[in-house]
């Protein structure tokens, strides 16, 4: 084929061209350590970033959702630890009145220690985290319980119950409503009344069998909480194994294989002096420089 | 008898000849860089000999002596069927060449996969709805679900007007490119007539030819044009079958303004004698038209229907919810709602809906975008329908149906109404997705009832404008995290927010059974392989294209060492002619100064 000084000289420039380009590529990808840095890179690859992406911030929203449900369950079960200690306390009291060797005198001042304890048992359902009221249901900001004229508890708030979604779909119930608890404070009124006022030893016997009922049923609450804090422990550590993966899979999907890239770089910058070398002795030679 | 001086001719035509064919060969020297340059070389042939009177012979051939050389002909080096080929790569080339760089364009204002793009923003605003359900009455956690939904608004708009700008920027350079077009044009019709002329008289115009073919070689990259050369010598350029060059006279293409309802400003071409739409069939006028009407505007629908399907099924959502204290009997939305009220230049359908009449079962309707509604429009083409001949009163009724987003008319009549006709102004049917749509027919008895679905979710709330609602941007109280199935309690209710979080996760019929991030991921990929492929394809005729045109610099291309050959060799030839005549011009001075001079 014939071929012209023009064609060395474009075939040159633009193998040059090629050579520069596939540096500057490999360039890129060594300083920005992302083999895809948009779409026509790796259209799969990208859209497998765009929705892995998505999950990982799914996922540590979750974690967070988690992380304030446990808050708010320990609290709970703070709370009811406390409201079983001093119902025991009021159970002792009771068994104690319900002798017959104790006075009207005696019996009073059991009252009167009741009578505080049932103060407490509002205090600790008053109790708030964050500035919401653990169990008002949805009415969290408003106090729960309060007195009325009678020194009986009145609950304030509502019956629901509060969720927080932990994962993909699932929630968890994270409050326990203060209407649960009015048969109780009920039963610690009537015993105050009795306590009292005038009542026999077997007529205040009477209310150990409800505080019994009462007991059990601030066990079942807070083994209830105890299981759902176990089971956000066991969900969170899903979460971040999870989350492990999905970093590992971004990474594999979008980063450079560093030994891989630099060894094309090398390669790379091999060729391009090769070209300029040969370029540069072939180019500008012809046959003017040898006729006379 | 043969002349004494016969000698001197032949010499006196050597000179000459040699001298001709060196300026040749110093014209292709002078002009080895130029452009489009093809090398041209003298002919030289040998004149018509002598027969030499009286030297006839009976039975014996007559003695013919030679009389020298002559320049027949200046002839260029130029492979036609090559220059067809190589055009031809070109042009392709040259189209999927302005296709790829317009998709690199349009990838740039995506800017995925990053964490600074649209995903993250659509994965944000919902997150804060997610912490808003820990902690509803808080205005903190409220105040970061409105600044995530402006966020997400901002987000949407920016994407959206940036598209709406580059696909502006596509038509001034469609209007730029056409200007050259009818530059080039008109320069092959001057050119024609030159050559035309000259050719008529016997002259071969070679360097006008080569002036010719740069101009057509540009030609035929801006439009993918074909050329035809008659024996005349004249060019005929047609363009997607109608002729752009005749002989001597160019058609311009002119450019005739469309503004779409949404403000943009798009060129119609045309034919300047008649109107006639100009197809253009290849080049890169074809990549850039590709890009202003395919798919910048495809890519403009699937954002505005992801912020549809966002804004439409959050709105939905947070109406069935309240707000707390002040505001928790209120009713609002989230997002400002684009809907069947909203004039149609500030819904999604803006970016391809022209102003103008559509013919509905024969009667015009008029479509004036800055001012009619949705309602407004489908109410004029129910109307339309129904005053058609065989309709039944009162049947004709349009619907959008949310789940799918897709609009569907339907009516009971005798015969099937004609959606749109020849000579309708206005995109709108096709941008409803009305027309040529399938028809269902009901299984009712006679006359049967037609309906009319479009094939499409409508987009029809904006990306370009989508934002907050008025009354969310003045209450933080207003944002309805509370509320659900069964009547709703106190500020820690926390359902509508539970709710609205989990949406991100729900797959919707109108994106296709797809959840926001998967529709957006797909958006991206599709993007994406739409560029590879563009540019692979590019890069493959590249490739064919180099090797064609190294075919043309082979054949036509000056070679230095060849040229400086042939300059010694005519050097030679003209320095061994010289001395011939200084040769003769002893032998005649032996004639004329000394015979018939004896003894002195």
């Amino acid at each position: 084929m014939r071929v012209t000084n023009r064609m060395m000289s474009q075939n040159l420039v633009r193998n040059l061209g090629q050579n520069t380009e596939a540096l500057n590529r490999v360039q890129q990808q060594l300083s920005s350590g992302k083999r895809v840095t948009r779409p026509g890179d790796d259209p799969v690859a990208a859209a497998l970033g765009v929705r892995v992406r998505d999950d990982r911030a799914a996922s540590a929203q979750f974690q967070r959702n988690i992380d304030q449900a446990q808050v708010w369950l320990n609290a709970t079960d703070g709370a009811l630890g406390d409201v079983g200690d001093a119902l025991q306390r009021i159970r002792e009291l009771t068994v104690q009145a319900s002798s017959d060797s104790y006075s009207s005198l005696d019996r009073a001042a059991a009252g009167t220690e009741v009578t505080q304890l049932h103060d407490q048992l509002l205090a600790t359902f008053n109790a708030t985290m964050g500035g919401q009221h653990l169990f008002g249901g949805t009415t969290t900001t408003i106090t729960p319980f309060t007195k009325d004229g009678a020194g009986n508890a009145v609950y304030n708030g509502d019956t629901a119950v509060m969720s927080r979604e932990v994962s993909p779909g699932a929630t968890v119930a994270v409050s326990v409503p203060g209407s649960t608890f009015m048969t109780l404070l009920g039963h610690v009124e009537a015993l105050k009344a009795k306590l009292t006022g005038p009542s026999t030893g077997p007529q205040i016997a009477t209310s150990l069998a409800d505080l019994d009922v009462d007991l059990d049923v601030v066990l079942t609450q807070r083994a209830e909480v105890g299981a759902k804090v176990n089971r956000l422990d066991y969900t969170r550590n899903r979460l971040l194994d999870t989350d492990v993966e999905l970093g590992r899979l971004q990474a594999a999907n979008e980063d450079v294989d560093y030994a891989e890239a630099m060894v094309r770089f090398t390669t790379q910058q091999t060729v391009y002096q090769a070209a300029l070398a040969v370029g540069g002795r072939i180019a500008p030679t012809s046959l003017m420089d040898f006729l006379r | 008898m043969v002349s004494a001086f016969h000698g001197m001719n032949t010499l006196l035509r050597s000179l000459q000849s040699q001298q001709q064919a060196m300026d040749t060969t110093n014209h292709n020297i002078a002009n080895a860089n130029t452009e489009g340059y093809s090398r041209q070389t003298a002919s030289m042939a040998a004149t018509s000999a002598f027969t030499v009177a009286g030297s006839n012979r009976p039975g014996g051939v007559a003695l013919q002596l030679g009389s020298g050389v002559t320049v027949t002909q200046v002839q260029r080096a130029r492979d036609l069927f090559v220059d067809l080929e190589l055009r031809d790569q070109s042009q392709s080339g040259e189209q999927w060449e302005t296709l790829a760089a317009g998709l690199r364009q349009i990838e740039g204002l995506f800017n995925e996969p990053s964490d600074q793009g649209l995903q993250k923003l659509v994965s944000n605003y919902f997150n804060a709805w997610s912490d808003l359900s820990n902690n509803p009455e808080s205005n903190a956690t409220r105040s970061v679900v409105r600044a995530g939904g402006e966020a997400l608004a901002v987000g949407f708009n920016d994407i959206g007007q940036s598209l709406a700008q580059t696909r502006q920027a596509f038509d001034g350079a469609v209007t730029g490119k056409v200007a050259e077009v009818n530059d080039l044009a008109a320069q092959v019709a001057g050119l024609n007539s030159q050559i035309v002329q000259l050719t008529g008289l016997g002259d071969q115009p070679n360097d006008l030819r080569d002036k010719r073919d740069v101009v057509l070689d540009r030609l035929v990259d801006l439009t993918g044009a074909t050329y035809k050369e008659s024996s005349t010598g004249s060019v005929t350029v047609l363009v997607g079958g109608r002729t752009l060059v005749n002989d001597t006279r160019a058609t311009p293409i002119t450019l005739e303004s469309r503004p779409l309802a949404s403000g943009t400003n798009i060129h119609r071409l045309a034919w300047s004698h008649d109107n006639a739409d100009v197809t253009i069939p290849g080049g890169e006028i074809a990549g850039l038209l590709q890009l202003r009407d395919e798919i910048v505007p495809q890519k403009m629908r699937q954002l505005d229907q992801l912020a549809s399907r966002i804004a439409g099924t959050v709105n939905d959502q947070h109406r069935q919810g309240n707000g707390i204290g002040a505001a928790a009997a209120s009713v609002s939305n989230f997002f400002d709602p684009m809907t069947v009220t909203t004039a149609l230049s500030g819904t999604g359908l803006a970016n391809d809906l022209t102003a103008g009449t559509v013919t509905v079962g024969g009667q015009a309707v008029a479509v004036t975008p800055s001012s009619q509604t949705l309602n407004d429009v489908m109410l004029a083409i129910t109307t339309a329908v129904e005053a058609t001949p065989g309709t039944v009163p009162g049947s004709a009724t349009w619907a959008l149906d949310s789940a799918s987003g897709k609009l569907s008319v339907s009516y009971t009549s005798t015969t099937q109404v004609a959606f749109g006709a020849p000579g309708d102004t206005s995109t709108l049917l096709a941008s409803l997705g009305l027309q040529g749509a399938p028809t269902t027919v009901s299984a009712a008895g006679p006359p049967p009832t037609y309906t009319v679905t479009g094939l499409d979710a409508l987009p029809l709330v904006s990306a370009a404008r989508l934002s907050v609602d008025q009354a969310i941007k003045n209450d933080l109280a207003a944002i309805a995290a509370g509320g659900g199935a069964s009547p709703t309690t106190g500020p820690g209710d926390n359902r509508n927010a539970l709710t609205i979080a989990g949406l991100q996760r729900t797959r919707f019929a109108a994106l296709g059974e797809a959840s926001f991030t998967d529709f957006y991921a797909g958006t991206v990929a599709a993007l994406g392989a739409e560029t590879r492929q563009a540019e692979e394809t590019s890069a493959h005729h590249a490739l064919l294209t180099q090797h064609l045109e190294q075919r043309r610099e082979s054949t036509s291309g000056v070679s230095l060492d060849e040229e400086a050959t042939r300059i010694i060799q005519y050097q030679r030839a003209y320095q061994a002619a010289a001395r011939g005549i200084s040769a003769l011009d002893e032998m005649l001075e032996t004639i004329i100064l000394r015979m018939g001079r004896v003894g002195n």
